[in-house]
């Protein structure tokens, strides 16, 4: 049976509580007020009219601002909430990665809690129990097979959390936001086990903000916007509408995601010039905007460039769909000790951020560069 | 549209995940302790030894005689308690589940009924002492619990479900479902005998009203040989259809907004 989605003219009004705003003047009013001040039940449209169709090999892109309903359309066709009017239909097995580090018991053991899990995924005991060990060891938690969930912290629950949710193969799989906690060795083994996950499913939903993930993963794209489906297209025009979307509310000055960390780039070429580093490269942030920090790290120690100029980088721009043709930039840097490129070699690190100070993001290394590096033409 | 029927019959085939979560919540809970497990029947032995013998001295009745009464009593009153409190929150402590997809709810419901069930069978041998002192067991009337038991089980069940729903919507309930129970128990013919009221009075009247009294009852009266009142089979009978319309009609028409009302 080939696996299918149907989403026909969704609507979703939930009712939310909303406390009553209220001038505080001192701190007795204030106390006192959060104490009696009933809720107001409002209902709220969280989606609107939204229709679309996901046929098998179908992965799509969920775009949109914080609030838009993505994870709320996620959730309706995981079945969680029913919509208000129209017609939702799924066919196919179905696996939802919306929140990976919560349904455990702190109390048990972390083999119990995988236990609980996965009976809570409806799986049964029997084919649970061939997979405890692989679950253990993907998470890298074998040595606490045995301890209180309680003690482990944020980053093994979500590492333990995502090794069960993806230990099983389903035809649907819809995601959300994965951006985890964990060491680059665990992001990369996650990174492999999410494609061969989607590689064998027949259809993806997958909502985030990292758009070079997107651009990877994807071969359409939707848009949301304020509950309203506003583009639904192929993965380039759906990132391109959704980068003018993004352009539009920055203007008003509301980017509407804490994006601006979330940049992405490469380093494609450097170059040393009378003591000089010459690095070039491109930068694009997942809201659209075009960061301007490039930072370098030697051996731990940061430099910040010198100076920055901005290129275009047409290439780049049509693969992401970008609307700021200047995404490409050339720094130059002083690092002092430096004799020849071999010498950076296994210390590098390029980083990317909305400015300097908080470029925190290390950019992708173009093949040319670890050849530069290792002394090659 | 979810049915009752459809996802009770789906939770049976599948107990899995209400059994091991509810019995993790019960085993974690002792797992720091000394005695661990053995907590457990504690308060079995305290209410049924201890409150019931205090309550058998003060009533100057006969201490074998009463604690028999008091162990039967307690321990259907507290499995159709704990289940009727618990459920009214236990949507609210599932939520991260249901809202990752797992939404059959009748689940969650038989996860606390499941740890009722723990708690009394744990609670059996204590029981069944008190009983073994008992003058007057009758043992045909132990056998008629084999229906009588799953008749209570039945009406626990649906209340359960209702008060879920209900729950979900309105937190006031769990807040006001907990401050009745502490009256509850002494509201209850548990330690003290329901002659003690008579028919015409406010307090018998409240007494026959009470549900809890007729769930106690029909289990307890035929085992120490006592008569069972009519009137109270006809109640629970009445309780137990008309009990599992509503559930059934509440959870189709509801339970599709718990997962927004969470």
């Amino acid at each position: 049976m080939s696996a299918h989605i149907s989403v026909e003219g969704v609507s979703l009004t939930v009712p939310i509580y909303v406390q009553r705003e209220r001038r505080a003047r001192n701190w007795g009013t204030m106390f006192f007020g959060a104490a009696i001040d009933p809720p107001r039940r409002v209902n709220t449209q969280l989606l609107e009219g939204i229709t679309f169709e996901a046929n098998e090999g179908d992965r799509i892109a969920i775009l949109g601002r914080n609030g838009a309903g993505k994870s709320t359309l996620l959730r309706v066709l995981n079945g969680v909430y029913q919509p208000t009017s129209g017609r939702v239909s799924v066919r196919g097995t179905c696996q939802a990665l919306l929140n990976m580090s919560l349904g455990f018991n702190g109390e048990a053991t972390v083999r119990e809690n995988i236990f609980l899990r996965g009976t809570a995924m409806q799986l049964k005991g029997s084919s649970l129990r061939e997979h405890i060990e692989p679950i253990l060891e993907f998470a890298g938690l074998q040595e606490k097979a045995s301890h209180r969930l309680r003690t482990l912290s944020a980053g093994q629950k979500m590492r333990l959390g995502f090794a069960i949710s993806t230990s099983f193969q389903h035809d649907i799989i819809l995601m959300d936001e994965w951006v985890g906690a964990g060491d680059a060795d665990f992001m990369a083994r996650a990174k492999a086990r999410m494609q061969d996950r989607m590689g064998g499913s027949k259809i993806v939903m997958l909502a985030s903000h990292s758009v070079g993930l997107l651009r990877d993963v994807c071969n359409k794209g939707i848009v949301l916007e304020q509950g309203r489906l506003v583009y639904a297209g192929d993965i380039l025009s759906s990132l391109q509408h959704y980068h003018e979307v993004m352009a539009r509310f920055r203007a008003q000055g509301d980017a509407g995601i804490e994006g601006a960390s979330l940049v992405y780039g490469c380093a494609d070429q450097l170059s040393l010039d009378d003591g000089v580093l010459q690095l070039r490269g491109w930068l694009a942030s997942a809201d659209g905007s075009i960061p301007t920090g490039v930072v370098l790290e030697v051996a731990g120690a940061r430099y910040p460039a010198t100076s920055l100029a901005r290129m275009n980088r047409p290439d780049v721009v049509r693969h992401f769909g970008l609307r700021d043709a200047q995404c490409g930039f050339v720094a130059s840097f002083r690092v002092p000790g430096i004799e020849s490129l071999g010498d950076l070699r296994g210390a590098l690190k390029v980083l990317g951020g909305s400015e300097p100070g908080s470029a925190v993001t290390p950019l992708r290394l173009a093949p040319a560069i670890n050849q530069a590096l290792d002394g090659g033409p | 549209m979810r049915s009752l029927s459809r996802d009770l019959a789906a939770s049976f085939r599948n107990p899995e995940f209400w059994a091991l979560s509810s019995w993790l919540d019960i085993v974690v809970r002792y797992r720091q302790s000394r005695l661990g497990l053995l907590w457990l029947i504690a308060p079995s032995i305290v209410y049924i030894w201890g409150v019931g013998g205090f309550f058998a001295s003060m009533q100057q009745a006969s201490f074998s005689a009463f604690v028999g009464y008091v162990a039967i009593g307690y321990s259907i009153f507290r499995v159709t308690s704990s289940v009727i409190i618990e459920s009214t929150s236990t949507f609210a402590t599932a939520a991260p589940f249901i809202l990752d997809g797992h939404v059959r709810l009748s689940d969650f419901v038989l996860r606390v009924t499941a740890k009722a069930l723990f708690y009394f069978l744990i609670s059996l041998p204590v029981v069944a002492v008190a009983l073994a002192i008992t003058p007057g067991l009758r043992v045909d009337g132990l056998a008629t619990t084999l229906l009588t038991f799953p008749l209570v089980l039945a009406n626990v069940l649906w209340i359960g479900v209702v008060f879920a729903l209900i729950g979900a919507r309105f937190q006031d309930l769990s807040q006001f479902i907990g401050n009745i129970f502490m009256f509850a128990f002494l509201l209850t013919p548990i330690v003290w005998h329901a002659d003690m009221m008579p028919p015409g009075s406010l307090r018998g009247t409240i007494m026959r009203i009470n549900p809890l009294y007729h769930m106690v009852e029909v289990v307890r009266a035929p085992v120490l040989g006592q008569p069972l009142a009519d009137y109270s089979l006809y109640y629970l009978a009445a309780m137990t259809v008309v009990g599992w319309a509503i559930a059934v009609v509440a959870y189709r028409r509801y339970a599709r907004y718990v997962p927004i009302w969470i």
